[in-house]
């Protein structure tokens, strides 16, 4: 990137929160009330649980390296060829991440509100976006998600403010939805879906010395928490489950669904501009993310050059599924369920790996016993 | 390409153009404290004085841009020829450029300079002293207040000096003067405001250019320059471009000093520093800041950058405002240019560094921010309240005239649902007979619009308002009646005229006509996705400008944590900090109320903060140890300690 300059506390943790959540605008909420029926939010509120103690271990690590991040920790935990390993792992999620976000927004769009443009210009246009962004350079793009965050978050309250008239709390029954064993554990095994969050982790070591890592995590989580507990109740009391869980773009239809007297009924377009933007910086931040890890692992200094090309890359990813269903199946299936293999466990195993070592090198230091087997790694 | 050979030759440093030294307007009694007799014999023997053409490809080094500034003891580096010095004679050596003591020789030379006697409005007076000692004075008629030049010269030197006694020698026109005794005689009798003796006769010249009077004397290697600078100038008068209803009713003139008395006027502080910086040819620019605000930093930057523009008419701030800004190719000014004394003097105390040139009546404040730019006195001058509404009027303003055809065409072509029934109904009624495509209705008004704004301007006196209202109102009534567009663009294009008319900067105003066109085009193709895509652009765009290091949409981002007065205005006595992304030396961190209203503390039996209030001295220095290690910090520059 030609400009990197450092990041900001409230920069870093805007990149992150805008991240997570876009993806609410989507299918994730009818993901949760297929895995929790009614009680999507507690399945929510369990993966939040879950999510927690790595992110807590990982930003308690990351505190411990000033100004470095998540690439250069899978480095000092597994080794320069490990660590090579790990971050083109996540470079690959990364990678999908922008691809499928960006075609998932392109047949949003194509369905709710221009069905006559094409899927490559969305994409294209999206990635081209991207492309710009990483050229301006890091610190742009996070002080944009910073100023667009608010009327973003605007947009989504007015929204929730609005559908009020809509809420019907029976809804809401059966409170445990599709049963307590059910929602624990799958809103434990969703725990995945947080794992975007972690974008703050990679970035860290762009941030200004001082910035709280650990702070930024786990308010970053938090947030996510309140914000996707409050859509995904909304969107629960203004659907019957049956409905809400064959909903494509849930978010949309609520917005669909109010009207403010006679003169202002089809309302959705103005929100699709505060959803369409965050999805558009989201994209944005996962391809400038996965630029920056390649970058990182292979020590290329000047990602210009590259930039075209890795569009180019989430181009062809982003066209690869038929359709919407299947984009937004493999999103949620590989990125967010399974992919807590790669936001989550991979992170907590390196974090991990590092305090054992830390901890096997202060023992040495001081000549105290060293546990057999204790080999050089 | 023939525009190039034209921009060349306007900016680049030709053999033929010269690059004299400038005497510095208003500060002649400055550079007479710091220059001393001792200064100028230490001065190192003249070097030989490069050719202009070598001098242009030598790359320009921080000291040699340094010498050009008049900062505390570098006015002998100005002198000595490092600042220009140059003659037309480029490959000359430097000792020719010195004065002579020879009378004749001298007038050679300034013959040779102003190309006289072709040149009629250069006039050299000879006179002789009673002690038959002959001398000369050169100044251009017209300039100079020719009152001071035959009372405050010619009248004391050609009867008063009869009475005067040299203490070393008579003024007899047989032996040498030295230079001691001629500035000896000049400070005894004449009774001018400002006087400085030079060695040099590009010095001279430049001063004669300058409007100064220079005084030769047979049998001295030394001239005096005398003020006598009596410039025509317009009066100050009410702002034209910045009018406000509340408020002071004074702007700018062209002539520097005024503008610099103008700033004194309203800033009646002692840490208001005025320096000089030369600037292209013959030009030279001054800066305000407040000496313990001001980050130090920054003011060395704004001279850097002053000191390093090359070119030969740089007249006017929008000229130097592309010199020095940190994107040229922007479409966002990145200098607020004001023409009010009020708005300078409040940019000032915030910490910002004014540049004020010779010839215009605008100045120049930097760093600026895109938050600077919706902002007008007007107010901080009315109650809380008001100045916030009027803020988010503004604000709202500008995304109008931004967006408002843009989404125009987006909803009618790609998202007809969001229009009522009944609306839709009738835009398709009225757009019926229209021939022209949506997007040909929306170019053809809003290029007719601009068309007519620019007539209107260029219309002299009263009859650009005429034409105006003539072109607006008769000229959209036609074209509706005439079926080329529909009633509701008329309306659409109105709105947006008006909301760019209510963007308070005018540089701004033409990024959001220009911008405007660019969302025309996103929102007729792909809708308010395109919209949406341009925000993004546009917002990622600004986000990563930067004025003179300092962030374009600070305070909010990157975000800091004190300023109060962003869009939402706050009581001026909570207003007590002062932006700190400007990083300036004494940010106050207690509250105003202890400052501002003392009577409230008085009223609750409070004391005490009389003597916190009493010395602002006291408290910048109190600051300024606190702030101690931030200074350590700043020096490393705005934009890194964000």
């Amino acid at each position: 990137m030609r400009i990197y300059n450092r990041l900001g506390g409230a920069e870093l943790l805007s990149l992150g929160l805008l991240t997570e959540n876009v993806l609410l605008f989507f299918d994730v909420p009818r993901r949760y009330f297929e895995i929790g029926g009614n009680a999507a939010y507690l399945s929510l509120i369990i993966s939040a649980l879950v999510a927690l103690p790595v992110f807590f271990i990982v930003g308690l690590v990351l505190e411990k390296m000033p100004g470095e991040g998540l690439p250069d920790l899978m480095n000092r935990a597994f080794g320069t060829s490990g660590g090579k390993a790990a971050n083109i792992i996540i470079w690959l999620h990364l990678s999908l991440g922008a691809a499928l976000t960006a075609r998932l927004l392109g047949e949003a769009i194509i369905m709710t509100s221009i069905p006559e443009i094409s899927i490559s210009i969305v994409v294209g246009g999206t990635l081209l976006f991207s492309v710009y962004a990483g050229y301006r350079g890091l610190n742009s793009l996070a002080k944009s998600c910073y100023v667009a965050l608010p009327f973003i978050a605007a947009g989504v309250f007015v929204l929730m403010a609005i559908s009020v008239t809509n809420w019907r709390s029976e809804f809401l029954y059966p409170l445990l939805g599709l049963g307590f064993r059910n929602t624990i554990l799958s809103g434990a095994l969703a725990a995945g879906a947080m794992g975007e969050i972690l974008i703050i982790a990679i970035f860290a070591g762009q941030a200004q010395i001082g910035v709280p890592r650990l702070k930024m995590l786990l308010t970053t989580l938090a947030v996510t928490m309140v914000v996707q507990v409050f859509i995904i109740l909304s969107i629960s009391m203004a659907f019957p489950y049956p409905v809400a869980r064959e909903l494509t773009l849930p978010y949309y239809m609520l917005s669909r669904s109010i009207s403010i007297g006679i003169f202002l009924q089809r309302l959705e377009s103005v929100f699709f501009v505060t959803w369409a933007l965050g999805s558009i910086l989201k994209i944005a931040v996962l391809y400038n993310a996965g630029l920056f890890i390649y970058r990182h692992t292979f020590s290329i200094k000047d990602g210009v050059p590259l930039m075209v090309p890795y569009a180019g890359l989430c181009f062809a990813l982003a066209l690869l599924p038929d359709n919407y269903v299947e984009a937004a199946s493999i999103s949620w299936h590989l990125l967010r369920l399974r992919g807590g293999l790669v936001t989550l466990a991979l992170p907590l195993l390196a974090a991990g790996l590092y305090l054992w070592s830390t901890a096997r090198k202060a023992r040495q230091t001081a000549g105290g016993p060293v546990p057999a087997g204790d080999g050089e790694r | 390409m023939q525009w190039r050979k034209i921009i060349k030759n306007l900016f680049t440093y030709t053999p033929s153009a010269r690059e004299p030294f400038i005497l510095l307007e208003g500060s002649l009694s400055q550079e007479l404290e710091r220059e001393s007799d001792n200064d100028r014999e230490k001065k190192p023997v003249a070097e030989p004085l490069q050719t202009p053409t070598r001098r242009l490809r030598k790359p320009i080094k921080t000291k040699d841009l340094k010498s050009r500034t008049t900062g505390e003891g570098e006015t002998e580096a100005s002198n000595s020829g490092t600042s220009g010095g140059g003659t037309d004679d480029g490959g000359k050596e430097d000792g020719d450029d010195f004065i002579s003591p020879d009378l004749e020789t001298n007038r050679r030379l300034l013959a040779e300079h102003f190309y006289l006697p072709q040149n009629k409005d250069v006039v050299i007076r000879d006179f002789v002293l009673p002690q038959d000692r002959g001398g000369m004075i050169v100044y251009i008629d017209g300039i100079v207040n020719s009152d001071w030049v035959m009372y405050s010269i010619l009248q004391p030197l050609m009867v008063l000096s009869g009475h005067f006694q040299s203490p070393s020698e008579q003024l007899e026109p047989t032996s040498n003067l030295s230079k001691r005794d001629f500035k000896a005689l000049l400070d005894h009798l004449l009774p001018v405001h400002q006087l400085k003796m030079i060695d040099k006769m590009s010095d001279a010249v430049s001063a004669v250019l300058n409007g100064l009077t220079v005084l030769f004397m047979d049998g001295v290697a030394q001239a005096a320059v005398v003020e006598t600078r009596f410039f025509p100038n317009r009066s100050v008068t009410t702002p034209m471009v910045e009018a406000v209803v509340r408020g002071p009713q004074e702007a700018f003139t062209e002539s520097q000093r005024v503008n610099v008395a103008l700033i004194r006027k309203a800033v009646r502080h002692r840490g208001l520093v005025t320096e000089t910086v030369d600037i292209g040819e013959n030009m030279t620019a001054m800066i305000l800041y407040m000496a313990h605000v001001a980050n130090p930093a920054l003011v060395a930057e704004v001279k850097r950058r002053l000191a390093g523009i090359r070119g030969s008419f740089l007249r006017e701030v929008g000229l130097v405002e592309q010199m020095i800004e940190d994107h040229p190719f922007s479409i966002y000014p990145q200098v607020t240019t004001t023409e009010r004394p009020d708005r300078a003097a409040a940019m000032l105390s915030e910490g910002k560094v004014v540049i004020v040139l010779e010839g215009s009546p605008f100045v120049m404040i930097v760093p600026t921010t895109l938050f600077n730019l919706i902002k007008t006195p007007e107010d901080l001058y009315m109650r809380p309240f008001f100045g916030t509404f009027i803020r988010l009027i503004r604000v709202f303003a500008i995304f109008v005239a931004y967006l408002l055809p843009g989404v125009y065409l987006a909803v009618i072509n790609h998202h007809q649902a969001l229009i009522p029934t009944d609306l839709l109904l009738a835009i398709a009624g009225a757009r019926e007979g229209v021939p022209l495509p949506s997007w040909g209705e929306v170019l053809v008004m809003e290029l007719s619009f601009e068309m007519i704004r620019e007539a209107g301007i260029r219309v002299p006196g009263v009859v650009g308002p005429t034409l105006g209202i003539l072109g607006a109102i008769v000229l959209g009534q036609a074209a509706v009646q005439a079926a080329i567009v529909s009633p509701i663009l008329i309306i659409v294009v109105a709105i947006t005229a008006l909301a760019a008319f209510a963007v308070p900067d005018y540089s701004l105003q033409f990024s959001t006509r220009i911008i405007r066109f660019i969302y025309i085009v996103l929102g007729w193709s792909m809708g308010l996705y395109g919209i949406v895509l341009g925000l993004a652009f546009q917002l990622v765009y600004t986000a990563g400008l930067t004025s003179f290091g300092v962030g374009y949409l600070s305070p909010v981002a990157p975000a800091t944590k004190v300023d109060s007065d962003i869009v939402l205005r706050r009581p001026i006595f909570s207003q007590a900090t002062r932006p700190d992304y400007l990083q300036v030396q004494s940010g106050r961190r207690r509250k105003q109320p202890d400052i501002s209203r003392l009577w409230t503390l008085e009223q609750t039996g409070q004391t005490g903060s009389k003597e916190q209030t009493a010395d602002d001295d006291q408290e910048s220095n109190s600051d300024r140890d606190g702030d101690r290690d931030r200074n350590r910090d700043r020096d490393r520059g705005p934009e890194e300690e964000s």
